[in-house]
């Protein structure tokens, strides 16, 4: 008798446990890790570590597909262990890709400031030589070709300090090489110029 | 007492009988329940990041949208089907979805893959041509005298090509096209401009070659000796008895490309001349010069008619025309005259005279001679 009512309390206690004890989906966990991927992309992580915000957003859809397969199985069944997992992971990814998008921006855009720094520094290079340069009846035609070039450049360099605010560090990098090839090539000009006249003399 | 506890017993027992059938029912739907598609979810996603990974946002940018759109539709059909009882779920739509994504993600692949890859050897090939065409303006015209903006255009066109190049490298292929366009147009126009100015220019050579000829065949005849300056080249012939005997490198007007026309055109005259004075150390600034009679009959001719149609200002023909020394400076400085190196002026001061025809010619080649076109 007494092993009979024991045996039915316990098949009550199961079914209240299978009924009362269905996993939670880590919905918190989600919210979390979508806010650290927009936060990247809101760093430009697209752009500057491409490679790396594909591999969280990768990360992000193997944790929503396991929620979604445990969401399919019977309640007592389900565990989002794995997909909670996945989720720390895709977070801390995420604020690591930010971090190396903002260092990778902050790189580039060195870059872009030093190349145009030593630009600038060369055409003020340049406008000194042009003062040592043979002058008047010796060389004013070739003055004033290179002057024209010279201002070509210092316009060049104006688009890029613009696109340095604008933030378009990209493309920053490949206008001011270009102004820094070309100055470069007045220098020399000059400087072989000069070298000629010193000879002469 | 026994009666009601055999009734709490019968009581329990078909409780227990009736959840026992109930899991051993909801097992069986259960088993019979269908799988959600999550290996075809699976591939949809694989081949979203595959055409991600050759930026079809860039190069198929609807077609990817597209998947992707279809992606999260199929999603949100999991979710709905998840929210029913799972013999009651259908996959059918979810499947349906997913297989469209899949496939318009393969289209946005091989769409990417096509473009990047036309846009790649497109462009590469265009970068060359346009380093080309700049290489060649760098070797032919550069230091050409060139009129207007031709190169100003030619600088621009630099600029752009470098920064197209730049972009190039890192696989910016979309960024490249605009600056490479630019660049192509101007050195193009660069190239026609200037290739339109000497080959106007050169339309004289037959005048310029018979000049040549007449001042070789009147060294010889005269068993003299006689002078050819080749502005294009930047050089002084000296002939004897009819035969080259020296050549020297020579520097001239700024405006050196045309005959000189007038008073401070800075231009090196063009015409057939001679010697009126030799001029040594004591009477020249210019270490050593030869005067020459500048301006001849022609050049009064076409000054004349020049000023009278209003072509030329009326500043004077100028004069004082000389091959002098002073020169090796590696620019064309002078203000018409020819210069040497004082070296070169002193051997040529030994073997020439007053009455030495010197004969200036803009060139003696051709233009296709000098630089293939």
């Amino acid at each position: 008798m007494k092993k009979n009512l024991m045996l039915t309390m316990a098949a009550f206690a199961v079914l209240t446990l299978m009924f009362t004890s269905c996993a939670k989906p880590p919905e918190m966990e989600v919210t979390n890790a979508k806010a650290a991927i927009e936060a990247a992309k809101a760093a430009e992580a697209e752009r500057y570590v491409a490679p790396q915000f594909k591999a969280v957003t990768d990360s992000l859809n193997v944790a929503l597909t396991e929620i979604e397969t445990q969401n399919s199985k019977f309640a007592l069944f389900r565990s989002y262990k794995k997909a909670t997992a996945t989720l720390a992971n895709t977070l801390t990814l995420a604020n690591t890709v930010k971090e190396n998008a903002a260092i990778r921006k902050e790189e580039v855009k060195q870059e872009a400031q030093n190349t145009l720094a030593a630009t600038t520094t060369l055409v003020a290079e340049v406008k000194e030589l042009i003062t040592k340069a043979p002058k008047g009846k010796e060389g004013k035609e070739a003055l004033e070709a290179i002057n024209s070039d010279l201002a070509l450049v210092e316009a060049s360099l104006a688009e890029v300090s613009t696109l340095i605010n604008n933030g378009d560090y990209l493309t920053a990098v490949d206008k001011v090489k270009a102004a820094n090839d070309k100055a470069a090539s007045l220098k020399t000009e000059l400087e072989e110029a000069i070298a000629k006249k010193s000879m002469k003399k | 007492m026994g009666k009601t506890v055999k009734i709490i017993k019968r009581t329990f027992i078909g409780i227990l009988l009736v959840s026992v059938s109930t899991v051993v029912i909801f097992g069986i739907l259960l088993l019979l329940s269908p799988n959600p598609p999550i290996e075809s979810l699976n591939i949809a996603q694989a081949e979203v990041g595959r055409a991600k990974d050759v930026e079809a946002q860039k190069y198929a940018k609807p077609t990817i949208e597209a998947a992707e759109d279809l992606l999260a539709q199929a999603q949100f059909e999991w979710k709905l089907q998840n929210q029913k009882y799972s013999f009651l779920r259908d996959y059918g739509k979810m499947i349906k979805l997913t297989k469209d994504a899949t496939e318009k993600a393969k289209q946005a692949f091989e769409k990417s893959v096509s473009l990047r890859s036309t846009m790649q050897v497109e462009l590469g090939a265009k970068l060359k041509e346009v380093d080309e065409q700049l290489n060649h303006f760098d070797q032919n015209y550069a230091d050409l005298p060139l009129k207007g903006t031709t190169r100003q255009n030619y600088t621009t066109a630099r600029l752009r090509y470098v920064e197209s190049k730049e972009a190039y490298e890192r696989g910016a292929y979309k960024d490249v096209g605009f600056n490479l366009d630019v660049a192509s147009q101007l050195i193009s126009r660069s190239v026609k401009d200037a290739h339109n100015y000497l080959s106007n220019y050169f339309e004289n050579l037959g005048k310029w070659r018979r000049w040549a000829d007449e001042t070789v065949s009147w060294s010889s005849r005269s068993n003299a000796s006689a002078i050819i300056v080749d502005k294009f080249a930047h050089k002084i012939y000296v002939y004897q008895d009819g035969k080259l005997k020296k050549e020297f490198s020579a520097e001239l007007g700024p405006n050196w490309i045309g005959a000189k026309q007038y008073r401070g055109d800075k231009a090196t005259p063009e015409g057939k001349y001679h010697i009126t004075k030799k001029k040594t150390s004591k009477y020249t600034g210019y270490y050593k010069a030869l005067l020459i009679n500048y301006p001849n009959d022609e050049d009064i001719q076409r000054y004349s008619i020049g000023v009278k149609n209003g072509n030329i200002p009326r500043r004077g023909i100028g004069n004082l025309i000389e091959i002098h020394g002073d020169g090796g400076r590696g620019i064309n400085w002078t203000d018409g005259c020819v210069a040497l190196t004082n070296n070169d002026i002193d051997k040529l001061f030994d073997c020439v005279g007053v009455g030495t025809p010197v004969t200036i010619v803009g060139s003696l080649r051709s233009l296709k001679e000098i630089n293939g076109f």
